[in-house]
């Protein structure tokens, strides 16, 4: 076998070692590879920064698992970071049945460092039925009758004066899949003219795009790149911007190994 | 470095580097940690259907006398029936009102949010000016890509006319940016997993091994 045929046939686990180095030491290690900022993750930026902390409620939606938490959670953190920033107060909601426990995460945290659950924010918890679910709560958000800790949503002041999903001053889908952002267009947006964009993960993006495209989506953050280049904008350090590194030297290692490989084929069918 | 002294911290990183070593090879470590994985998840979302019923179906019907909420209560019972011999055909009425249902709320909207106004979307200005009249070249350049690139890709799918000359060119045309595409789409695959595998390195090293 000549050299052209061996690259072709390298061992995978030596790939993945090389790999594994790759990611492991820029997250010790960060170098600061520097970040370019997207329109999509800017138009969310800029219109939570329009939003009036005194009469505005953003609603996020929290649909997504902890397979996909590591794409997607760091998006819904420096989204909370930046509401929380500003003082303007959220309701969650879940579609995804493990949807709270990442909301949860979320909330934990921010009771920690002296934040008021009733007062600065609340979590409606996992609601059933998917697609016809979210049509259900766009038209009637008052159908969670009470949130996660058991209080009814009459003694929760923050759902005062919300009655469709259009009374939220903003909505936010992290998403992960379905139900997920392309619901929330199809039974919010398009229907009732809902504010929306969406935290999505990666894999989503091209799918994605054209909604943004067209304004249906009026913002978007592109999986963990996305959080980074937010946290970017709100200059609240996450742990986006911190695998950002990592991932920008995985991203090198595998077109490398592309690269390796074509060249390998070329020469070895000339020969 | 900071090594976890919690029990739980120790599972967890036993859990991902057991799934981890299927990268090896096909083995027993492996097979287990999967295992627990499929029947966790299976019976975290059995526990949550069991909670979903209870707060918003068995909760309003007997505290609050919604008895509304017993039509879909005996019509989910009824989706049980293919399992007694001879009655198994009752359990074709509750599938019908959830296939039913879910057609008549995405037959519209589907066809409104991704056909209509995807379309109407591409109704756009070729040559952009700004509100003060100057020309704007990016704009422009987008707009005509877009445009220009939703006609070539919709003559790739025209199968009634004989696709030779100009007609043969345009089509090509149209899947090479198909083949950019998709592209694009593998790039997006790639990336979100290396997003998935960083997670895990990054439990690794700060709640298991406090390296960061």
């Amino acid at each position: 076998m000549n050299w052209a045929n061996k690259l072709q046939s390298i061992d995978r686990r030596i790939i993945y070692t090389i790999l594994l180095i790759g990611l492991t030491i820029p997250l010790i290690w960060p170098i600061g590879i520097p970040l370019a900022v997207n329109d999509t993750t800017r138009a969310v930026y800029k219109i939570i920064e329009d939003l009036d902390p005194a009469t505005d409620v953003v609603l996020l939606s929290f649909d997504y698992s902890p397979a996909s938490a590591p794409d997607v959670h760091p998006s819904a953190v420096a989204i909370v970071e930046h509401l929380t920033k500003r003082g303007i107060k959220w309701v969650g909601v879940s579609f995804w049945p493990e949807g709270p426990q990442m909301s949860e995460k979320i909330m934990r945290d921010l009771e920690a460092r002296g934040l008021k659950y009733g007062v600065d924010f609340i979590d409606l918890g996992f609601m059933a039925g998917m697609e016809n679910a979210i049509a259900e709560f766009a038209q009637n958000s008052r159908v969670i009758t009470t949130d996660v800790r058991g209080t009814h949503i009459d003694n929760l002041p923050l759902m005062n004066n919300i009655k469709t999903m259009k009374d939220f001053g903003f909505v936010i889908g992290i998403s992960a899949g379905d139900p997920g952002y392309n619901a929330f267009i199809r039974q919010a947006v398009d229907p009732m003219g809902v504010k929306f964009a969406a935290a999505i993960v990666t894999v989503s993006v091209p799918a994605a795009m054209p909604f943004y495209a067209s304004g249906q989506l009026r913002g978007m953050l592109q999986g963990l790149r996305g959080a980074a280049e937010y946290e970017s904008l709100t200059g609240v350090a996450g742990r986006g911007a911190a695998m950002m590194d990592a991932q920008s030297i995985g991203h090198l290692i595998i077109v490398a190994f592309i690269a390796v490989g074509n060249f390998a084929y070329f020469l070895s069918k000339k020969k | 470095m900071n090594i976890s002294t919690s029990i739980w911290t120790w599972v967890m990183a036993a859990c991902i580097l057991a799934i981890f070593s299927f990268i090896y090879k096909e083995n027993p470590i492996y097979r287990f940690a999967e295992h627990v994985f499929v029947g966790s998840t299976a019976g975290h979302a059995i526990g949550m259907a069991v909670g979903n019923i209870h707060r918003f179906g068995w909760v309003p019907l007997t505290t609050k006398n919604e008895w509304h909420f017993i039509i879909p209560a005996i019509l989910g019972l009824m989706l049980y029936a293919r399992f007694i011999k001879g009655y198994a055909w009752v359990s074709r009425w509750p599938i019908a009102y959830l296939v039913g249902n879910g057609v008549g709320l995405s037959l519209f909207t589907s066809l409104n949010s991704q056909a209509i106004l995807q379309a109407r979307a591409t109704m756009m200005d070729l040559i952009v000016h700004d509100k003060a009249g100057k020309f704007l070249l990016n704009r422009t350049f987008d707009n005509f890509l877009l445009v220009f690139g939703v006609l070539i890709v919709l003559t790739y799918f025209i199968f009634s006319i004989p696709q030779n000359g100009p007609m043969k060119k345009v089509s090509q045309a149209g899947r090479w940016l198909m083949m950019l595409t998709f592209g694009v789409s593998f790039g997006n695959v790639v990336a979100g997993r290396i997003s998935l595998l960083l997670g895990q390195i990054s439990i690794l090293l700060t709640r298991w091994l406090g390296v960061i």
